[in-house]
């Protein structure tokens, strides 16, 4: 099985945790659109409540994310994850 | 087909720390998950269960179908149990996160019944069930409890009570995620009494969809529409808030006999709320969040919504929105609703002042209507202590002890207290409160005539969007005549039920994105199967009949409005507010409210007692 590698930046996306309400859709839409085995953990992005501060959340990405598809962002209603004008 | 594509039902005995895993009922496409699956298996425990503290009084906790996929403010977890403080079949509904993780864990339904000896909490990982000792948690805040929780199971949500249903206070609910109450009625005293403090789910494995591209399209679409919303920004801020100009007027104090002075009722605003406000909290899968972390004093915490600490705090006489949300976080704690805390201390003043309390009750004090005198008789509620322990059993409980007269002095419908005072604006909000078996609560029956003024071309409007048909909504809502709101509420009650079979939010922003036939394809894409949104509506009509037919013995005759309602309500420095019809235009009267409650029965086919009739229960094929 292929190691899977977090990343807390990728190039693409330009990550506000801080703005994420914990909806988590781009990881739910993410698992189901690519994932193989119907598994949440399939999901190449990673959204976990915080120790500490409960209400917040880190966002991680997986090294395998396909990041071309930017699903994560088109379904992120907050404003946490948006694709980085080039 | 069906039971493929679904998770298992799961029921724990406590009793025996014994778990077991059934299919769903043959007929779940009938009555779906959430409102639908509870109400279902509610039926086979009301012949048997009439006390809400006997041990086979089951916790029932189901999410509904389309829980757990991408669909936009699916995770509503609805909950049925027999409630302590009126001894009625309620269905709860709540936010948060727990209905979509406990799909990921596996499941459309938990079911608990027994007692533990020790204080317990149960976890649920995946199909991994382990009930593991709560003694460290029995006697804390939710808050902690559930911080607590988090930080042992990452990635959980978590259901758990505080020391109000530890007490076993009728009106003790309990919080989803620190940010939503589940339980109006006395569901945490259910949980207090089985010693569970909490329950725990986390899992992994997404719901089946069998035509999942479908499925994504049709939830993309309406993700969009809700972020399309023109007043999506200031929804995020203020939530169901935004209905400020007509909940102000509904903000009465002194046990319902005055309107708030309008210089207080500034104080508890949405602009005085936005100052306090961190950022809002999302629900899985909701675009629409309206949880939120505020800040008063000290740290930052979680609430359901700010508006409730507005209607609670005009109870008390709050003198600002910081105390009221103060007030609010502090009861949410404790794991009480804070509506019904207030609305009993404040019946009990009332009957201090008309002679039938003593200063022999009250320990030497004599009682007014005063922030202080509420703050202690709450406390004493909490604690249990004195009279408070009486008033921890509420209204209906004490009827012997205090007479008719007492009794009299209660502002109840089936033992629970309206949300808000109807006479500013009598609307369909009225009428939901008076036809729910469980007694007032917030948003069943929730439509546009929730609102004053609206048009009746808007409303006709509402109302074909939710599958009314034309002459139906002519009748309804005639240009030339008087808004029929007891027969909508027929309708609006069906359309809630069936979204909240599916899961769904029944808030304005969200129920408004979806309609019969969009919400009846997803089902189809997930289910595999035929489904419109004639079947869909089906599935509303059959859940509230069945909702109805659980509370079999409570019919017309407590369907009734508390005389104080038909009392003029005092506002100071203007005239005062009489209950009038939707077009102001007309004195409700007890008469007008029994032929309303008639032409309600008989729209839904129910006999002039209100009870659910033979001939609905073979039509819609219930469950007895």
């Amino acid at each position: 099985m292929q190691q899977r590698y977090i990343d807390k930046a990728p190039d693409k996306f330009q990550v506000s945790e801080h703005s994420c309400c914990g909806c988590l859709q781009c990881m739910v839409v993410c698992a189901g659109v690519w994932g193989d085995e119907d598994s949440l953990n399939s999901a190449k992005i990673k959204v976990c409540r915080n120790t500490g501060d409960f209400y917040g959340y880190s966002i991680y990405f997986y090294s395998d994310c396909r990041s071309g598809c930017k699903l994560c962002a088109k379904w992120c209603p907050y404003g946490a994850l948006q694709v980085k004008e080039v | 087909m069906t039971a493929e594509c679904l998770g298992k039902i799961l029921s724990i005995d406590l009793d025996n720390a014994h778990n077991t895993e059934t299919n769903v009922p043959d007929n779940y496409q009938d009555y779906l998950g959430g409102m639908g699956l509870a109400n279902l298996l509610a039926a086979r425990y009301t012949d048997t269960v009439t006390d809400p503290f006997s041990s086979r009084n089951p916790l029932i906790v189901t999410a509904g179908t389309l829980a757990g996929t991408p669909a936009p403010s699916s995770s509503r977890t609805s909950a049925v149990t027999l409630m302590p403080l009126n001894g009625v079949w309620g269905s709860a509904n709540a936010g948060g996160g727990f209905a979509a993780r406990l799909k990921w864990a596996g499941y459309e339904a938990l079911i608990v019944t027994g007692r533990s000896p020790q204080p317990v909490y149960l976890v649920i990982e995946d199909s991994t069930v382990k009930l593991l000792p709560a003694d460290a948690l029995w006697g804390k805040g939710i808050l902690e409890t559930t911080e607590t929780l988090w930080r042992q199971h990452k990635d959980s949500s978590v259901i758990a009570i505080g020391p109000a249903g530890e007490k076993k206070i009728t009106f003790a609910l309990s919080l989803v995620d620190n940010m939503a109450t589940l339980g109006r009625g006395g569901l945490g005293a259910v949980m207090g009494d089985k010693g569970l403090k909490a329950v725990v789910v986390k899992g992994t494995q997404l719901p089946k969809i069998v035509q999942k591209n479908k499925f994504l399209t049709l939830a993309q679409d309406v993700h969009q529409r809700m972020r399309n919303l023109s007043w999506r920004d200031q929804w995020l801020r203020q939530g169901v808030y935004l209905g400020w100009a007509r909940w102000k007027e509904e903000l009465s104090t002194n046990n319902f006999s005055r309107r708030l002075p309008s210089e207080q009722i500034d104080r508890l605003s949405p602009r005085a709320y936005e100052k306090h406000l961190v950022r809002p909290l999302a629900c899985i899968s909701c675009p629409m969040a309206d949880k939120a972390m505020v800040k008063t004093r000290g740290a930052a915490k979680p609430i359901s919504y700010g508006l409730q600490a507005a209607m609670s705090g005009a109870r008390w006489g709050a003198k600002d929105i910081s105390q009221a949300l103060d007030g609010m976080i502090e009861a949410n704690d404790y794991g009480v609703d804070d509506l019904t805390l207030y609305a009993v201390v404040g019946w009990a003043i009332d009957m201090y002042q008309a002679g039938i309390l003593s200063k022999e009750d009250t320990g030497g004090r004599a009682l007014a209507h005063t922030a202080e005198q509420y703050g202690l008789l709450a406390r004493e509620i909490l604690e249990r202590r004195g009279l408070g322990d009486l008033l921890a059993e509420g209204f209906l409980a004490n009827k012997k002890r205090f007479g008719e007269e007492g009794i009299g002095l209660a502002v109840h419908i089936r033992g629970m207290d309206p949300i808000s005072d109807p006479r500013p604006h009598s609307s369909g909000f009225l009428f939901s409160q008076l036809t729910n078996p469980r007694g007032p609560y917030v948003v069943q029956g929730n439509s546009p005539a929730f609102t004053p003024g609206k048009k009746p071309a808007s409303l006709r409007r509402f109302l074909l969007s939710i599958g009314v048909s034309e002459d139906k909504a002519e009748i309804i809502a005639p240009d030339d005549g008087e808004l029929d709101l007891a027969l909508m509420v027929r309708y609006t009650e069906d359309w809630y039920a069936a979204v909240s079979s599916l899961g769904i939010c029944a808030r304005q922003p969200v129920i408004q994105c979806y309609g019969p036939d969009s919400a009846a394809r997803m089902v189809a894409a997930v289910l595999g199967a035929e489904f419109n949104g004639d079947d869909l509506l089906q599935v509303g009509e059959r859940v509230w009949n069945q909702y109805r037919l659980n509370n079999g013995l409570h019919g017309q005759e407590q369907e009734i409005l508390p005389d104080q309602l038909y009392q003029p309500l005092t506002v100071p420095g203007s005239a005062d507010y009489l209950l009038k019809n939707y077009e102001q235009d007309r004195e409700v009267t007890p008469q007008y409210v029994e032929s309303s409650l008639q032409r309600y029965y008989a729209e839904r086919g129910w006999n002039n007692k209100g009870r659910v009739t033979s001939t609905n229960i073979e039509r819609l094929q219930l469950s007895q």
